[in-house]
Formats: structure tokens, C-alpha cells, sequence
């Protein structure tokens, strides 16, 4: 019988019932009397009743008793010192439903991690995995500094699927929001930085569908990164459909919160149809809208009233929250917030464009506010009768001139608003400057507190009033600088000379904080620059030229002598100097011929001690004469003391220890010590040291990027530093194609990398914070590591039959030539001596090794040495660096400068055997020799490539060994180029991306 | 109205929205998790299993009681029911693959009866045969999918389907006779 049949269905269910309830006799005569001559249904009925006996405790237990066990255990907690692939559990840092957050350590390279372990049911849906993986694969593609990056994505041994992340310190916006209220400066800045993340998502065609205060995070310096890209896409139904944003819900599966996270989503998200990029920036508009009200936009008792809210109504104004609210901010929440997607800002870059602007409106706005200075007014005159504000008609104008830009109506509410704030923090940190002066506080910088000034990763040439207020820095746009002034206490920013050509070669403050000095050169050839000055407050006056390159002068505390270091330039000679307040009776009080100097660059200040009987100077001492890096030539610090009565000199010595660089020193105002960013010997990056008179040497940072020049407020409480870092991926090109295709996924320091015969990238990276040689798959996988002798080991280099690795590495002390296996084993080293041997290049043979050698009075001759050691033989005089040999053996290339004044870098190529020169190829001006100046061969030997920076991007060009116009081979349109080798079938491996170059200050916070 | 929140995707799918399930199921999961460890811990003191408290805690925990009609108590019941079955079969199915190297084998009879005695029966076979169940007598496959997957008693069943007692006995009895021959592969 059919038992799809209705019918016969319902009569079997009778039957057996009626059955069931019998028992024996009464049952069978039951069965006779109801199917008569049905033998299909008393077969039917018969089946299931003897099923029925059998069936016992079948699903008797419900189905939770039996999943109780694997449901409870499935994600048990990992464990510090617990293994998950090639990571090691640290420990816990977060929990949610969406799984936990583990500190870990990547063990294979050495880095920190943040591992995120999701719930296994997310593995349940292969497609819906298989989704969230291409997503945040993708993702982790994104070179962005705003975009956390996504390392790895991969299995536990019990099935969750984990994310290998970027370990981000620092807070999320949601518990910054908790902690404490924004400034207006701080909403913009991070508002601009989750957009500038999310132009880089979207343009690569990922939207993140869950923007949110919890998926913000903001690192300790300032810089803001986005969470999470993809994760909302393992809670996604539909390809193309989302519905809802999971991880929102999943967070907070308690009571009560379901309602504040449902807050970030969309009115296409509450209804259900797909979305896109406008998801997003309606999610930034929620969280900036909440960032400058303290509220969230829409609110409801229930979740429903909520999504009621988020469809049907309108926010109230952020000005109903917070009084003085800029109606053009109000106007973009509300252009990022229309509940018609159509209406919404379209892209972010709009966005973006438009809080840029109001940024800078702000910004130059309470410049004005600026004249009326802190400690000049009083609370009653920032605000006048009317409510507006009474300034000196003066600095009014003279403002108006430098900015172009007059004080809009809209915004005067705010700037008064900006007035009172202003004056209670010159209130503060007066009180503050009062503080740590009536205090002894001989440990300076123990804690310290970081806040980043610039976010815009072009900045430079940082200097700090002695009072601590004013900064000033250079940025760099398109090969123009300009000359920026910030007030520390309102972050309000200035330009104080637009972009134009030249290069700035640093500024400092005048004593009173009043006038700021700088040096700037019109070009970068021949010309040692001149200083100028210009007035603090005097945006748009022509700077004043300064005849004597003389140092900042330091006053002395009973205000009535200067002193200042001058630089005579044709003697070679520097002279401490000390004359009366007003410059007159200019004495010499002691010299020095170089190499020894006294300032290390012309911004070094001497210091009076208290008693104003002696001057301090920081002085750096070199054992060699060359400003090259990385050569053998080595830097310690000591202080110069001058007795000015007696006329006595001593040198002070500091901590014994050597430097490779170093940077602006400054001495410590109490002549303790000095402070300063140095590269230690043998050190990877330059950190803030400093060092005391009592021989006590640390750093004051300890971090993976790198710092350049210092300027410390007078009172040694703040210093103003730059802080560099590279954000690079490695990147491979196939031939013919245009777009590049990362193989790294973190963004590190990547460089001197080399495409080896069997497909592969042999790279240096101090990613861990040392040096170390590194190999990878072409296509990105199988990544180990080749050396770790905890030394730094630079510029791998393959033999054409893949039989060895050759490389520069300090593990002697100097930089030799080492070899090994090509699997790293085996160490040899083959150069020798007391001065450095680098960058060593194999003859397509395998047999030859060639490498640049070090000598003073001959710096940088080539030499070649059998692979297998021996006495080497040099090759050339002169400059020359970088060799490559021909893919035929014939013919070596290699950057060369002839010495000469004037000279400039040439490319020159000369014979493998007997050294005659070939050929010389003039360069482009766009094109930067240096040390770090990459030089290839195509693999078919007709071009000799190298990268040029025309049009303010780097490009791999080509210089035809034919002869003829030098030939742009990629059409990147952005990032740096740091290396570059080419594979055998003509594809291009690079090492590109962003050096991010911003203004931190750091204060002391104390104990 | 798909909507965003337990009680709006409650309501959602009483009015016949499926995808609401799909949203529910990892939020109800990850609340049924952790009752399934509290129970563990409450069995190794020697109590019993109390599913239906287990339930009931979670639909306490999960629905926002001021905003929800009662009719949706029942949704809740019937939908947790469904997540049960989903989650359990998911969950049976990894293991097996797990086991036996991706492939999908049947498990013969005699593998079943050891296995109900050692509580673990073929969740998947089980699975399969509800759906042809549910064709033939879909308010035997509910019973069957409330009582077995979401552990309530009859009663509470009964309430559920706003059926009687009696009713929800009867159909027990022979979806149970009927799903155990389909899982036994004996034909008919």
C-alpha cells in the first residue's frame, strides 16, 4: 500500500492505535474485525506494531541528553602554553559569541598574534565558510594601516575554524567611549581613519557590514583599525543577501544588549535585502554620530521600537546632546544616516572628503582662537558680551592672511565653545608645569603617555616650544613640503608655509617659544641651505633669512646671557658661543675641529647648569667620518661640560654603549642626561634612549618602528618625536598582467629579497624585530625561516642551482659575507677583516660571488671571491654599489659615483673579466641611489632595471642595454618600492608599500 | 519582517519568514551550549536531566518577555525544537566523517540498537526518515520533533501543538514504530 495516500495513511493510524491499545486475543480479533480482506494494511499495521515491541528506549532519551556532552565541550577554552597549528596560546583577551580571542605567538615567526577562535557551528556550512574565508582572505590582501590585518585563517584540531590576526593593542572605540567623552578633534580623526580603512575595503570590492564601536580598535599612538572584515559574512544566509550582521547579535546574546547592538545596522539590513558598501557608511554615521553626542542615534525600549527607529525615524540633532556642535558635522551625520540608501553618501571618499574638510575648517578656526592666548586672557575675555569673541584686531588679520580662510557664521558657536575649552586646559597645564617643577622627579619618562599629532603618515622634522605648547613639523605631498604649526592643548593645526619645491632641513623653537627657526635648501644638490625664522603667530609672514648658521640659542636663568652652538662651515669647526640677551659681545668659549662636534645637527642647544657657572653640551663621537648606514662606523655619547669661570672643560661620560645612528640629542633641562633616538649597535630599529649622567642607560620606547629627531619641551616633561613605519607586503607580478597579488599577508619590513630558482622569494625582515632571512612560495605559501643566530642578517642572494644562500650578517661584529645551505644550515662565513664586506650578487655559473667591500679612503670597491672562499679579487675603484651580474656571465652593472663634488650616480656596466668598462647610462633625477637602491637584470639581459620615483610613485623602469631612453616596465599607481627581483618567467617580485611618517608626543606621565 | 532580535525574528517566523531560523539557530545554539554545561555539571552531582528547564531558561534568557505574545512561547518551543534537530544532525554528521573518512554510511540495524542502548543513535538516518515522516504526517513529525529533539513532555507537547495529551501519545507511539522499522531497513 501507498503510504503517501491520505487515506490509506489515516486508516493504518487507526488501526494501529486501536491495535495498541489492545493486548493479545482482544488485539489479533481486533485486527481481523478492522482489515477484514485488507492484507496490505494488516501487513502494514503488523510491521509497525512488531517495530513498535523492538523500539524499546528508541528516543526515549531526548536528543540533548546525548549532545549534552559534545555541544558543552565543543569550544573548551585553550590553554596558555596550548598549541593551535605553529601558534602558541598566550592567553585570553576576549570572549564572545563568536568565539574567543586568544593572545598568541606566531612560533615560526616569532611575532605576537591575536587569535580568534570561532564556534564550530560556523564550520557546519561549508559555503558559508568557504564565503567568510575568500572574504577574509581578501581582507588580509588589504595594504591598508587602517585595516587589521588578517594573517592566516585555518582549522583547529578539533574543527573551529580560527583567524590568525594582527595583534592590535590598544582599546576599542566602545570602552574609549566608556572611559571618557571625545574631543571634537579626536571624533573627526578616527571618523577619517575608519574611512580611510574602509575606501581601501571597498575598493577592493569588500564591504564589512558591521561597523561598529566594538570593531574599532584605537592603538595606544592614535592609529585606528578596523576589525573583523568577512566575519559578518560566516552569519550570512544568501550569497549576495545579508540579512543580518551575526557577530552584532552573537556578542551580546544577553537580554538588554541585543537592543544597543542592534543599533548599528542598517535600514536595508532590518529589512532584509542585500547590501552594499552604503551599509558601511551608514554604520560610520551611527558611530560618529555617537562618538561626537555621547548617544547613540536611535534608541528603543524593545528591539523592536528599536528597529522601528533605525527604519522609521529621524535622529534627533547631535546639538540636542552636545551644545556647539558644527552644523557641518550635523549635516554629514545626517547625509550618512538617510534611511534611503540612495540619498546616503554614495562612496566614502565623499565622506572621507568632507570630514577632511571640516577637519581643517576647525582646525584653521581655532587658530584664531589661538591669538587669544592661554595665559594672556582670562575666562570673561574669550567670550564677549554678544557671545562672540573679542580678539586683537591684529592677530585677527594677520590670521586671516595666513589662512585664506575666513571664520565661517556656522561655526562661531563651537569656537567659542572651543575658547573655554582652550582656557581651561592652559589652566591645566599650567598647573601641571607647576607640578612636576616644585617636584624632584629625577626618572623621567618611567610611564609615559603617547598621543599621536598626525595620522596623515607624511610627516617630518619635528620640533616642540620650550613651553611645551607649540609643534611644528613638515609634511610631504607630492614632492612639495610645507610648514605646519599645531597647538599641542587644542590640536588645532596651521600651515605656516604652503607646499613648494626644496627640502626642509629641520626647525627649531626660539627660548620664548615665539619665533621658530628652520633651515631649508632649494635643492638637494649643492646647496647646504640657509636658516630662516618666522614669527609663532605670524602665519603668512615672510620668513626672515638668518646670515650665521647658528644652533638655537638656550637663555640662561637669570635671563641675561644666551649660549648657542655655531657651525663654520668653511673650518670645519664648531663653536659654543655665549653673548649678552640681545645677541651683543659674542664670544667664543670653546671649539671643536670636526669629526668631533658639538652639535650633533644644527638644532643641538647647550644648556646652562643651575647656577648658570657652566654650559652642558651633549656631544656624539664617531670612530669613523661617513654618514652611510650600516657601515662600521659606530657612535657613543658623552656630555661636554664648560666651566665658564675657570675655563675649564671635562668630559662627562655616559653608558659605554655604541650606536649605528643617531639622532637629534638633547640634553635633559637639569643637565641629568640627554635623551635622544638612536639605533643601537646591532639594533634593527632606532628607539628613544635615554642616557644619565649617573651611567644608567634605557629605552624609552620599545616598539617595531622607528624614530627620527626629538624635541623636548623645556621644562623635559613632553617630547615631540617622528615615528616612521613600514607597512610593507611582498607582492608578485606575473608577466604581462597589471595587477600585483600580495604573497605576505602581514604588513611588515620587508626587504633584499631574491627570486630563487625553484620558484621561490628569499627575503630579510626585522618583522620580529630582528633581521632575518625568510623564504616563500611564490604563490604565498610555505613560509619558513632560514636564519636566527639572533644577529641581523641582510640581503639573501641564491646560487643559479639553488645549492646556496649568501648574505650579509654582523654575527662576527662588522657585516661579512656568510654562506649556507640553501636551507639555511651550515653557516660559512667567506669574507673577513676588520671593515664590512656587503650585498654579495653569484655569476649565472654558481662559481662567483661578487660583493661590495668597505675601506675607509676606498669605500665600496667591488670584489669578487670563488663561491668556496678564497682571496678575493677587487674589481673596481671608485663608489660603486649594488652589482648585478648579466644573465650571461659577461657583464657586471652597479650604481657608481665618481667622488667628485658635482658628481652624480651613473649606471655603469663593465666586463666580468678584466673590469673594462662597457657602458655608462646617465639616471633620471627621479631616480634615488642609495644604498638601498635595488639593481637587476631582466632575465633575458637586454634591460637593466631599477626603481624611479616620477610622478611621486615608485615604478620598476628599464635602461635598455642596447643604449636608448630608459622604459617604464609596471603601472603601480602607489606605494614605495623597497626591493624587487625578477622570477625566471619574467614575473616581478616586489616588496612594496607605505612608510607611514607621523608626528607622537610623548609625555611623562609620571609615576 | 525579517527583523533583528529573538522576539522580532519569533514573531518573523511565526508569520512564516524561514530564513529567521537560519538567524536564530547560532543564537539559541550558543544559549543551548551553555545549558548543556551547566546540565553536565548538575548530572555529575547526580541529578537528573531536565531539558524542558533547560529550555525554558533559555527562552528566558533569549526572548524579551514584555514584547512577546504568548503564542509565542509555542513558536519558541517549536523553534528550539527544529534547532535541536538541525544542530544535532550537523553535529552527527561531522563526527561521522570525522570517523569514517567522509563517507556517508548507513548504519545496518543491529549498529542501531547497540547504539539507542548506548543513547546514541544514527541522528542522520533519524533525520532523514523525519522528513519522509513529515510528508506523510506532519503533526507526527512535530511530536516527534518536540519531544525527542527539544525534550518536553507530553504535556508540554501537547500545549505546544494545542493538541491533546492523548493525541500527542498516540502519534508517539507510532511515529516511533514507524521511524524504528525505517531505521531498521526493514521494508515492507
Amino acid at each position: 500500500m501507498s503510504e503517501t495516500d491520505p487515506q490509506s495513511w489515516q486508516r493504518v493510524k487507526e488501526v494501529f492505535e486501536g491495535a495498541l491499545a489492545r493486548e493479545g486475543a482482544e488485539r489479533q480479533a481486533f485486527l481481523d474485525r478492522e482489515c477484514g480482506s485488507e492484507a496490505a494494511l494488516r501487513q502494514e499495521v503488523e510491521s509497525l506494531l512488531r517495530s513498535y515491541e523492538v523500539a524499546g528506549s528508541f528516543m526515549e532519551a531526548p536528543a540533548v541528553a546525548q549532545a549534552a556532552e559534545s555541544l558543552a565541550g565543543r569550544d573548551q577554552k585553550l590553554v596558555p602554553g596550548q598549541r593551535v597549528r605553529h601558534y602558541q596560546i598566550v592567553n585570553l583577551i576576549g570572549e564572545g559569541g563568536m568565539g574567543e580571542v586568544y593572545l598568541a605567538t606566531d612560533t615560526t615567526l616569532g611575532r605576537r598574534v591575536a587569535l580568534k577562535v570561532l564556534p564550530k557551528y560556523v564550520s557546519t556550512d561549508p559555503e558559508r565558510l568557504r564565503r567568510f574565508t575568500q572574504e577574509a582572505r581578501a581582507a588580509s590582501r588589504l595594504s591598508h594601516p587602517n585595516v587589521c590585518v588578517v594573517h592566516e585563517i585555518g582549522e583547529t584540531d578539533d574543527g573551529r575554524p580560527f583567524i590568525a590576526m594582527e595583534y592590535v593593542e590598544g582599546v576599542t572605540l566602545r570602552q574609549r567611549l566608556k572611559n571618557q567623552a571625545l574631543k571634537l578633534g579626536d571624533v573627526l580623526d578616527i571618523a577619517i581613519q575608519v574611512s580611510e580603512g574602509l575606501i581601501a575595503a571597498h575598493d577592493a570590492g569588500i564591504v564589512h557590514r558591521d561597523i561598529k564601536p566594538e570593531n574599532i580598535m584605537i592603538r595606544p599612538e592614535g592609529y585606528v583599525k578596523i576589525l573583523d572584515f568577512g566575519l559578518a559574512k560566516l552569519t550570512e544566509r544568501h550569497q549576495g543577501a545579508m540579512h543580518t550582521t551575526m557577530s552584532t547579535l552573537l556578542f551580546n546574546s544577553s537580554p538588554g544588549t541585543v537592543i544597543g547592538t542592534a543599533a548599528y545596522m542598517s535600514p536595508e539590513q532590518a529589512r532584509g535585502i542585500a547590501v552594499d558598501e552604503r551599509t558601511d557608511i551608514w554604520g560610520l554615521g551611527v558611530v560618529l554620530y555617537e562618538m561626537a553626542s555621547g548617544n547613540p542615534p536611535f534608541t528603543g525600549e524593545t528591539p523592536t521600537d528599536m528597529v522601528i527607529a533605525i527604519v522609521e525615524r529621524d535622529q534627533p540633532p547631535i546639538s540636542r546632546h552636545v551644545d556647539g556642535t558644527p552644523p557641518e558635522l550635523e549635516r554629514i551625520v545626517r547625509k550618512a544616516l538617510r534611511k534611503d540608501r540612495n540619498e546616503r553618501y554614495q562612496i566614502v571618499k565623499e565622506l572621507a572628503i568632507d570630514l577632511r574638510s571640516l577637519r581643517r575648517e576647525l582646525e584653521l578656526n581655532s587658530l584664531l582662537e589661538r591669538s587669544v592666548a592661554p595665559g594672556t586672557g582670562t575666562g570673561a575675555n574669550t567670550l564677549g558680551a554678544d557671545g562672540g569673541r573679542r580678539v586683537d584686531t591684529n592677530e585677527l588679520k594677520a590670521a586671516h592672511t595666513a589662512v585664506h580662510h575666513p571664520v565661517t557664521r556656522r561655526s562661531r558657536t563651537w569656537i567659542a565653545l572651543a575658547a573655554v575649552v582652550l582656557f581651561v586646559a592652559a589652566a591645566a597645564f599650567g598647573y601641571y608645569k607647576l607640578r612636576t617643577r616644585s617636584e624632584t622627579t629625577p626618572a623621567r619618562f618611567e610611564r609615559i603617555e603617547v598621543t599621536k599629532l598626525t595620522t596623515t603618515g607624511n610627516a617630518s622634522m619635528v620640533a616642540m616650544s620650550p613651553d611645551g605648547k607649540y609643534v611644528s613639523y613638515i609634511t610631504s605631498e607630492g614632492g612639495k613640503q610645507s610648514l605646519w604649526l599645531r597647538q599641542v592643548a587644542t590640536s588645532s593645526t596651521a600651515q605656516l608655509i604652503p607646499p613648494r619645491e626644496g627640502n626642509y632641513l629641520g626647525s627649531a623653537f626660539s627660548p620664548d617659544s615665539n619665533f621658530l627657526f628652520f633651515g631649508h635648501a632649494v635643492s638637494d644638490r649643492n646647496d647646504a641651505g640657509q636658516i630662516y625664522r618666522i614669527p609663532v603667530l605670524g602665519a603668512g609672514v615672510q620668513p626672515t633669512k638668518i646670515a650665521q648658521p647658528d644652533g638655537p640659542p638656550a637663555i640662561s636663568h637669570d635671563k641675561k646671557r644666551i649660549a648657542f652652538i655655531r657651525y663654520d662651515l668653511p673650518n670645519q669647526t664648531d663653536q659654543l658661543v655665549v653673548a649678552n640677551a640681545d645677541t651683543s659681545d659674542q664670544q667664543v668659549v670653546a671649539s671643536r675641529k670636526w669629526p668631533l662636534r658639538f652639535g650633533w645637527n644644527f638644532l643641538t642647544r647647550p644648556e646652562w647648569t643651575d647656577d648658570d657657572k657652566s654650559l652642558l653640551l651633549p656631544m656624539v663621537v664617531s670612530d669613523g667620518a661617513s654618514n652611510n648606514r650600516d657601515i662600521s662606523v659606530n657612535y657613543s655619547i658623552s656630555i661636554f661640560e664648560k666651566d665658564l669661570l675657570s675655563g675649564a672643560e671635562r668630559v662627562i661620560p655616559l653608558a659605554p654603549q655604541r650606536f649605528d645612528e643617531v639622532g637629534s640629542v638633547s640634553m635633559l633641562p637639569d643637565g641629568s642626561g640627554v635623551i635622544m633616538p638612536a639605533k643601537a649597535f646591532g639594533a634593527s630599529y632606532v628607539q628613544i634612549w635615554q642616557l644619565l649622567r649617573d651611567g644608567s642607560i634605557r629605552t624609552i620606547t620599545n616598539d617595531l618602528s622607528d624614530y627620527r629627531e626629538l624635541g623636548l619641551n623645556e621644562d623635559g616633561s613632553a617630547f615631540v618625536t617622528v615615528q616612521r613605519q613600514t607597512l610593507a607586503r611582498i607582492w608578485t607580478l606575473k608577466k604581462g598582467e597589471s595587477k600585483p597579488v600580495a604573497i605576505t599577508s602581514g604588513t611588515s619590513r620587508y626587504y633584499d629579497l631574491c627570486a630563487t630558482p625553484d620558484n621561490k622569494v628569499v627575503y630579510a625582515s626585522d618583522a620580529t624585530g630582528i633581521a632575518d632571512i625568510y623564504e616563500i612560495g611564490a604563490s604565498g605559501s610555505e613560509q619558513r625561516q632560514l636564519t636566527s643566530d639572533g644577529r641581523r642578517n641582510y640581503a639573501p642572494s641564491v646560487s643559479p642551482d639553488n645549492r646556496y644562500l649568501v648574505f650579509h650578517s654582523n654575527r662576527t661584529g662588522v657585516f661579512q659575507i656568510w654562506r649556507t645551505e640553501r636551507d639555511g644550515s651550515n653557516p660559512k662565513q667567506l669574507t673577513f677583516g676588520k671593515t664590512e664586506s656587503t650585498w654579495a650578487t653569484f655569476s649565472p655559473d654558481s662559481k662567483w660571488i661578487v660583493y661590495q667591500h668597505f675601506e675607509p679612503g676606498n669605500p665600496f670597491s667591488l670584489w669578487r671571491l670563488p663561491v668556496d672562499g678564497g682571496t678575493p679579487q677587487m674589481l673596481t675603484e671608485g663608489i660603486a654599489i649594488r652589482s648585478t651580474i648579466s644573465p650571461d656571465g659577461k657583464l657586471i652593472a652597479f650604481w657608481y659615483n665618481d667622488q667628485r663634488i658635482d658628481s652624480r650616480w651613473v649606471l655603469k656596466v663593465i666586463q666580468f673579466e678584466g673590469g673594462a668598462t662597457y657602458k655608462t647610462f646617465e639616471v633620471a633625477p627621479t631616480v634615488a641611489v642609495n644604498w638601498d637602491s635595488p639593481l637587476h637584470w631582466t632575465p633575458d639581459g637586454k634591460f637593466l632595471t631599477y626603481v624611479d620615483h616620477r610622478g611621486g610613485v615608485d615604478n620598476i623602469w628599464g635602461q635598455p642595454i642596447d643604449g636608448g631612453a630608459a622604459k617604464q616596465l609596471t603601472n603601480f599607481e602607489d606605494s614605495v618600492i623597497l626591493s624587487f627581483d625578477w622570477m625566471k618567467d619574467g614575473s616581478l617580485v616586489a616588496s612594496r608599500g607605505v612608510i607611514m611618517s607621523d608626528v607622537v608626543l610623548i609625555q611623562d606621565a609620571g609615576k | 519582517m525579517p527583523a533583528q532580535n529573538i522576539t522580532e525574528l519569533l514573531v518573523g517566523y511565526g508569520r512564516g519568514d524561514k530564513e529567521a531560523l537560519d538567524r536564530l539557530m547560532p543564537i539559541v545554539y550558543d544559549e543551548l551550549r551553555r545549558q548543556a554545561a551547566r546540565y553536565l555539571k548538575r548530572e555529575q552531582a547526580g541529578h537528573t536531566l531536565q531539558t524542558t528547564a533547560l529550555i525554558h531558561e533559555a527562552y528566558v534568557r533569549l526572548v524579551d518577555q514584555r514584547n512577546v505574545q504568548w503564542q509565542n512561547r509555542a513558536h519558541f518551543f517549536g523553534i528550539a525544537a527544529q534547532l535541536m534537530r538541525r544542530i544535532l544532525v550537523d553535529h552527527a554528521r561531522t563526527k561521522k566523517r570525522a570517523k569514517r573518512g567522509g563517507s556517508d554510511v548507513r548504519v545496518s540495524l543491529g549498529e542501531v540498537d547497540v547504539a539507542a542502548k548506548d543513547q546514541d543513535l544514527d541522528v542522520v538516518a533519524l533525520d532523514e526518515a523525519l522528513d519522509r515522516l513529515a510528508k506523510i504526517d506532519e503533526q507526527q513529525s512535530r511530536v516527534v520533533e518536540l519531544r525527542f529533539f527539544s525534550g518536553l513532555t507530553v504535556e508540554e507537547t501537547a500545549e505546544v501543538m494545542g493538541i491533546s495529551p492523548a493525541t500527542v501519545k498516540r502519534d508517539w507511539s507510532m511515529a516511533k514504530a514507524w521511524l524504528h522499522r525505517e531505521l531498521s531497513g526493514e521494508i515492507e
